[in-house]
């Protein structure tokens, strides 16, 4: 389901004991109340051209202060054409970036461009192993659920899964059946605690939000003009715990002892019309349907402040 | 007004497909399935529980692995050999990883009992033999055959069913346009006029119902560029001809496929309830349609016959001698 909690020197156990304890007192470890969830800061860099355009057209598009922050973590060959850095007041830093290639577009799909998404985590002591570590590009990998990157290529799935619905690739078809954008989605989880369901994707779609193909030249000769890309709609998604018993308690936006304890996880996503774009719940206890649609119905009513300071 | 969805295999919206189940066929296992649904065909053996080395030494350790028969590695080289890649990848994770993964491990550590297993490993091999759509649906129910068939001890049994929903762009999307889609943030009239229909158990075709990624025209490209939002309403509202299709496949044209779940339930006897599910958006995002998703209300009903559907299966269960 995620990753597992990393607790320094004391025992996962002895820990979540005392989550648990905390828990049934109705109390949480970070002081939040059961339905708060942990606002983002998003600082965002976007490129208009690249490398390609003159220097001082590009310095003229950008505030000095984002551009100093973010172009510290940004891929310096300049064929990023968004960067965006995920964090909230809490420890979590995410970074996203978008970069964009031209290639032919699937046989099956002429119309429609071609997107990607790929998630490291290059500092989860777990994940980098020696012994565990697998080429998920080889032949022979398959999925088990003893790789140590499982969530990871899940995450890549739910990200690529919300973005079918909500990311029109036909924008970015150049010729149909000739030539498309191939955009490359690099999501990387630099220090989290938890709700990397939600954070991974608010960071896919924060970097995709008002992205802007460059101006460019395909090898026959063709200019073809830029032009901005957007999301049909604003998916925002929040990561809900419940803890069974008499009755079933949803814990918003889980940290990563929670996720461990609670007995299940229901991620829900809704856009700015109030509707569902995507549910994913997985537990160890059967859960009634009422829960279910009350965690929709409750992220749906607060999902404001989120997609306020996702979207601006 | 909105025109009943007929499906192309002459099923009602609320049937499921034919039910093939065959158990013990792989000796060499503990437990193995066969099972399909259709044309979906999903094939489960399991191994164990075996003694191992393992980390949680009180309880037994679920694994799964999912793997796609009769996939073979391209012998091109270049665009072809990345658009392979590509296209592997994304079956891996949203298929196996996300969709078959995640609800298979979930599930599997739910229903077998595995506290009476200490120290002990059981491996689940799940081969899709082909997919035809529900595929999420048609894996769960062959490893819950698969369970039963080895013996193993189970706290309840389990059947998960694929619902779609599909909706029909008619009279009541071309009033609203996209430029209102895409602007209000609460659109009451459109949500009003929305009329679903749910499909039990569906195909391939009909999970990629009008996924179809219109062709930008050019000259609408680029007038859209320069004059803006305006130019965007009046060039989707140009109508696409229809190149050489039937009165059949025309009206299936204009129904979409909005959203698809596959919900797994416990049984009713052991207490019912929700084990796992996984909603999706379906559609090419294009802002010209109304936007993915469906409303909460939807979302519920979607539940609700699916749980009825899964009636149909727990008997189905009971029939072949399976389960009780």
């Amino acid at each position: 389901m995620s990753l597992a909690p990393n607790t320094g020197s004391v025992e996962l156990k002895a820990y979540s004991a005392h989550a648990s304890r905390l828990l049934a007192r109705g109390e949480r470890i970070d002081k939040r109340a059961f339905d708060e969830c942990r606002l983002p800061a998003i600082v965002r860099e976007e490129r208009v051209g690249g490398a390609a355009v003159a220097g001082g057209t590009d310095g003229s598009l950008q505030s000095p202060a984002s551009s100093n922050m973010a172009s510290a973590y940004t891929v310096s060959d300049g064929k990023s054409l968004a960067a965006v850095m995920y964090t909230d007041a809490y420890g979590t830093c995410i970074q996203c970036t978008v970069q964009g290639l031209l290639g032919p577009p699937r046989p099956e799909h002429p119309a429609a461009g071609r997107l990607n998404v790929h998630v490291e985590a290059p500092f989860v002591e777990h994940l980098s192993g020696g012994g565990t570590s697998t080429n998920y590009r080889s032949f022979q990998y398959m999925i088990a659920s003893g790789n140590a990157d499982l969530p990871l290529r899940q995450l890549e799935g739910h990200i690529g899964t919300v973005l079918d619905g909500c990311f029109d690739l036909s924008q970015l078809s150049i010729y149909e059946g000739e030539a498309c954008w191939a955009l490359n989605v690099s999501v990387l989880l630099l220090s989290f605690d938890g709700g990397l369901r939600a954070g991974s994707l608010h960071a896919a779609l924060a970097a995709l939000h008002k992205l802007h193909l460059p101006r460019t030249r395909l090898p026959n000769g063709d200019v073809i003009e830029g032009r901005q890309v957007q999301l049909s709609c604003m998916p925002v998604a929040c990561t809900f715990g419940f803890l069974a018993g008499a009755q079933v308690r949803l814990v918003a936006d889980t940290t990563a002892i929670e996720e461990h304890i609670a007995d299940g996880l229901i991620t829900v996503v809704v856009d700015e019309a109030e509707r569902i774009v995507s549910v994913h719940h997985t537990g160890r206890c059967p859960l009634l349907a009422q829960a279910l649609t009350a965690a929709a119905q409750q992220w749906t009513a607060a999902s404001g402040a989120m997609r306020k300071a996702l979207y601006g | 007004m909105a025109v009943v969805y007929a499906r192309r295999d002459g099923r009602t919206a609320l049937e499921l497909r034919g039910k093939e189940m065959r158990l013990s066929d792989m000796t060499a296992f503990d437990g193995s399935s066969w099972y399909a649904q259709g044309q979906t065909a999903v094939m489960a053996s399991i191994h164990g529980p075996t003694v191992a080395k393992n980390d949680e030494y009180d309880t037994c350790i679920v694994q799964v692995r999912v793997q796609h028969a009769g996939v073979l590695a391209p012998a091109a080289g270049g665009a072809e050999k990345v658009l392979y890649e590509e296209r592997k990848l994304e079956v891996l994770t949203r298929t196996d990883a996300l969709a078959l993964g995640s609800l298979l491990e979930s599930t599997l550590n739910a229903v077998f009992i595995r506290e009476r297993f200490p120290r002990c490993v059981l491996v689940v091999d799940v081969v899709v033999v082909r997919d035809d759509g529900s595929l999420p649906a048609v894996a769960l129910n062959a490893v819950m055959s698969a369970l039963l068939d080895a013996g193993l001890p189970c706290r309840t049994t389990m059947a998960a069913v694929c619902v779609a929903v599909v909706t029909h762009d008619g009279g009541a999307d071309s009033t609203s346009g996209p430029t209102q889609d895409r602007h209000s943030s609460v659109d009451g009239s459109s949500s009003a006029g929305s009329v679903y229909e749910y499909l039990l158990d569906p195909t391939s075709a009909e999970e990629s119902l009008g996924v179809g990624y219109a062709a930008p025209a050019p000259s609408a490209a680029e007038k859209a560029v320069v004059t803006g939002a305006s130019s965007v309403a009046t060039s989707s509202a140009v109508p696409m001809p229809l190149r050489g299709r039937n009165a059949a496949q025309s009206v299936q044209d204009q129904h979409r496929c909005v959203s698809i779940g596959v919900f797994a339930f416990s049984n009713p006897a052991c207490g019912g309830g929700l084990l796992a599910q996984l909603v999706r958006s379906v559609g090419s995002g294009s802002a010209g349609m109304r936007g993915p998703g469906v409303p909460v209300q939807a979302y519920a009903e979607m539940v609700a016959l699916a749980e009825r559907a899964s009636a149909v299966l727990f008997e189905f269960f009971r029939q072949c001698n399976v389960a009780e």
